[in-house]
């Protein structure tokens, strides 16, 4: 009978190893798994270098009043993804671009308030739509808009806090504005009570008891064990920059974790209508003092960069509904007596819509906030904001005068 | 549990374990009819889904029988029988919808199942071949779990060498390190490598499809051009590394089913390096005896030639349809069995006109070799556009571009692929000609383990930190 081939390599393979190779062999198999680490991690942290000291030299985070800038400061960032960044607060603590006090005679002040993505995180001021919307809004209604930013560096919401909403809004009123513009992300309204431990806002699971448990164990420990590596190792931070940066891989690994981006499907969580709950109690705050003030509120929300891809492919698996969010803000903002503006439709619009985002930290770049401005300005001006309408109104008359 | 996966994998390895734990051929048998029942159980949790698969097995058994105990006069009934239904329960598209089963069952495997009862058909007819065959071992034969689902396509006789022998054959260190590092290898080739090409296919497509600038559309068409091959090669010649390797480490040797493809220079020498145990096995059943047929009732010496591209037509057209239900695997199967009439007029052509040895020097011929290869891989890769879309998204895709720049798209593809294909060929002669006593050193196992190390490093990273999920298997589906 024939053993294996005519190479006869049925002979070799049964010839014993020498003894030295058992020490060997698993010795090479370490010093080359010791090496693939070092040798990645090195360059990774050459290629995606991360300097983050200095920007939270620069911010004061006090639990009862939420995360500040220090008055004054004037810091700079480098995370992986990104350039160096300045970040420059006014003496109200606010990267404002401007400074804090009562607005010029004729401008129609705009007053921003929300987290990281309208705080223009990882981008320079005048690139982050902060900065771009008064230029495009100006534009569209021939009339001299700022915006002054009130937003976070860090998830500001704690909606369910009311000292910090109180706090928030004294500021927002105190800024005197014709207009508040709320901001929110997905993630904003995940964290609606930051500052609450995880399992306090996250304890209406299905799952009851022991499982329940193992469930919060598995999902925290792999959470944990993913951050840590995400924060200690470039090379993996590296790979995953790698990998995102392709649309279809970036989708496939989001649509896979389980929990994150619920805020997609047609039908949402339990969970998700409960910070849905405290956006509600903090639209009702909002519109207790602005309709007292007499200053109309807005609310706008910004999609992450899955929803975003989602609406720019117009490609969505069964179960998802990336517009539903936004019509549900837009209900309890109604309700509440505010403004919504929808901008997600305008994504569909964007070529290669995900590149508007950094691949790993999600945040949006240049471009996407870019594209952020023009959409906010257009819906803006195009009659949804009672407050503005008299002012497009007026423009277009003063723009034929002249 | 996915094909190719970590719980396969890990699956596997603990049936070989247990496999080994006594030599006994009993004990060996029982451990694999075990595992591959569980295996199915994993696949899928009802059973009655399987009814279909079963009752094709049972009617190949019976049909087995049958032949075993009489002459071979119902041997071609039984196989026409045995296609009939191969056919209706895969449901091709152009048999009447009514007529199909329409609760959900299982079809993973059917294909290969397909392939073994016919070969055991055919050579329970043969004269040499009157072993009989016990209702245990074509069971086992039939639903072994390492070539349940993609094959490769194993002879009984083979299978049955090594898995009913009474001394299997020997597993040394050497041996299991081998394995070891073939399942590295397949694993990082189906993990990573294809979650790669694929994920450059699925951008490029969309950069095709979408209103892009003409050159970001061109360069996407080039790539769509191009990786298509290259996944199908890492996705599915992995999950037979793992295969094949598992399998040896219970002790029995399946068939090789690639070797290095793209190295062909032609499409003829392809077929002879890609999935190798269906052309072997078509080569076997239909190729030869249709030719011997026609040669019998055709004797002329000067149309055997002819024959013999006509015959090529035939198996390679069958290869095609056999992927697939639908008629764009007709079609695939029309662009193989045409490419490979082709080359084999192309050479009979050239040997007319050059001469036998004028053809020879010809074919030996570095640039030719070069060119040939490159045209070889980017004729495969235009046949898969029928392999892997369906006529709505090949009709957007031709729309995309028109057809000067498509002509442009696969010359790129033909001269690309014939630089890169030949200067790896040239890269991987070099690094196999530094030498020790015992062999190339990139083929030494203190080699195999450092670049085991290395992508077995990567794989998990990617698949278990990362959990980046690989497309399946897609040989699965056939």
């Amino acid at each position: 009978m024939m053993r294996s081939g005519a190479c006869s390599p049925a002979t070799e393979e049964e010839r014993p190893l020498p003894r030295r190779d058992w020490i060997l062999l698993p010795a090479i198999g370490v010093v080359t798994i010791c090496v693939l680490l070092c040798g990645t991690e090195i360059a990774a942290r050459k290629v995606f270098f991360r300097y983050a000291g200095s920007i939270l030299d620069c911010l004061s985070m006090d639990p009862e009043t939420g995360v500040r800038g220090l008055p004054d400061a004037t810091c700079r960032e480098k995370a992986p993804e990104t350039q160096w960044v300045e970040y420059k607060f006014n003496r109200c603590g606010d990267r404002a671009g401007m400074e804090c006090g009562p607005k010029a005679e004729g401008v129609f002040r705009i007053v921003m308030s929300g987290s990281s993505t309208p705080f223009g995180m990882r981008v320079e001021r005048d690139q982050s739509f902060a900065a771009l919307v008064p230029d495009e809004l100006s534009q569209e209604i021939g009339r001299r808009v700022e915006l002054y930013n009130q937003s976070s560096y860090f998830y500001a919401t704690s909606w369910d806090n009311p000292r910090v909403v109180a706090e928030r809004l004294d500021r927002m009123m105190a800024a005197r504005p014709n207009l508040i513009l709320i901001v929110v992300t997905p993630l904003d309204i995940e964290r609606a009570a930051f500052g609450l431990p995880n399992r306090l806002v996250f304890g209406a699971s299905h799952a009851k008891g022991w499982k329940q448990v193992r469930a919060m164990l598995s999902e925290e420990a792999r959470a944990n064990i993913e951050q840590q590596l995400l924060d200690k190792s470039r090379a993996i931070f590296a790979l995953r920059h790698f990998l995102y940066e392709s649309e279809s891989e970036f989708m496939k690994s989001s649509l896979m974790r389980e929990n994150e981006d619920d805020f997609l499907k047609s039908q949402l969580s339990d969970q998700w209508l409960q910070h849905l709950q405290l956006f509600d109690s903090y639209a009702g705050a909002i519109e207790a003092r602005a309709k007292n003030a007499g200053i109309p509120f807005v609310v706008v929300l910004v999609p992450d960069r899955v929803q975003a891809t989602m609406i720019g492919t117009g490609v969505w698996p069964a179960g998802y509904d990336p517009y539903s969010l936004g019509e549900r803000l837009r209900s309890i903002t109604t309700r509440q007596g505010g403004t919504y503006i929808d901008i997600l439709p305008g994504f569909r619009g964007i070529p290669d819509v995900w590149q508007c985002y950094f691949p790993v930290d999600g945040h949006p770049n240049a471009e996407g906030h870019a594209a952020i401005a023009r959409l906010i300005a257009k819906e803006l001006a195009s009659g949804a904001v009672p407050g503005l309408i008299s002012a497009s109104g007026q423009s277009v008359t003063l723009r034929q005068e002249r | 549990m996915d094909a190719a996966s970590f719980q396969f994998v890990g699956f596997g390895l603990v049936v070989a374990l247990l496999s080994n734990l006594s030599r006994s051929r009993v004990w060996r048998s029982v451990v694999l009819m075990a595992a591959s029942l569980v295996f199915l159980g994993m696949l899928a949790h009802n059973p009655i889904v399987f009814l279909p698969l079963a009752g094709f097995m049972l009617l190949g058994y019976a049909a087995l029988v049958l032949l075993q105990r009489g002459s071979s006069r119902p041997l071609a009934w039984t196989v026409v029988a045995v296609i009939l239904v191969y056919i209706w329960l895969k449901k091709y598209v152009f048999l009447p919808q009514a007529i199909f089963i329409h609760s959900p069952y299982f079809t993973i495997g059917l294909s290969y199942a397909f392939f073994r009862v016919l070969q055991l058909l055919i050579e329970s007819g043969a004269e040499d071949e009157k072993q009989p065959i016990g209702p245990g071992a074509y069971l086992l034969f039939m639903l072994n779990f390492t070539t349940l689902i993609s094959g490769p396509i194993q002879r009984y006789g083979e299978f049955a060498r090594d898995q009913f022998a009474e001394q299997p054959i020997p597993l040394g260190a050497r041996v299991i390190g081998l394995q070891l590092e073939r399942i590295v290898r397949g694993f990082f080739k189906v993990n990573v490598l294809a979650m790669l090409f694929d994920m450059v296919r699925t951008d490029a497509l969309a950069q095709v499809l979408e209103p892009q600038p003409a050159p970001v559309r061109l360069m996407a068409a080039l790539k769509l051009a191009v990786v298509y091959p290259l996944f199908l090669y890492a996705n599915f010649s992995g999950y037979i590394d793992i295969v094949i390797a598992l399998a040896r480490l219970m002790r029995v040797r399946l068939p090789e089913n690639f070797d290095r493809p793209f190295a062909a220079c032609s499409a003829l020498d392809f077929w002879n390096r890609w999935h190798m145990t269906l052309s072997t096995w078509l080569k076997s059943y239909v190729y030869n005896p249709l030719l011997l047929a026609l040669m019998r009732r055709i004797p002329s010496l000067s149309m055997q030639p002819f024959l013999g591209v006509f015959c090529f037509f035939v198996t390679f057209f069958l290869i095609g349809v056999w992927h697939g239900r639908t008629t764009e695997f007709i079609f695939f199967g029309l662009l193989t069995g045409g490419g490979m009439s082709i080359n084999k007029l192309w050479q009979l052509g050239l040997a007319r006109v050059l001469g036998r040895k004028g053809y020879r020097s010809l074919a030996a011929n570095g640039v030719y070799k070069a060119f040939g290869r490159g045209l070889n891989f980017a004729w495969f890769g235009f046949t898969l556009l029928w392999f892997w879309n369906d006529w709505k998204q090949i009709h957007a895709l031709f729309a995309a571009l028109s057809p000067a720049q498509w002509i442009g798209v696969w010359l790129a593809a033909w001269l690309g692929a014939a630089l890169m294909l030949t200067a790896w060929e040239l890269l991987r002669a070099a690094l196999l000609s530094i030498r020790t006593s015992e062999g190339p050193v990139l083929t030494s196992r203190y080699a195999r383990v450092v670049y085991a190390s290395a992508l077995g490093l990567v794989a998990l990273v990617i698949t278990v930190l990362l959990q980046q999920p690989a497309p399946g298997i897609v040989y699965k589906a056939f």
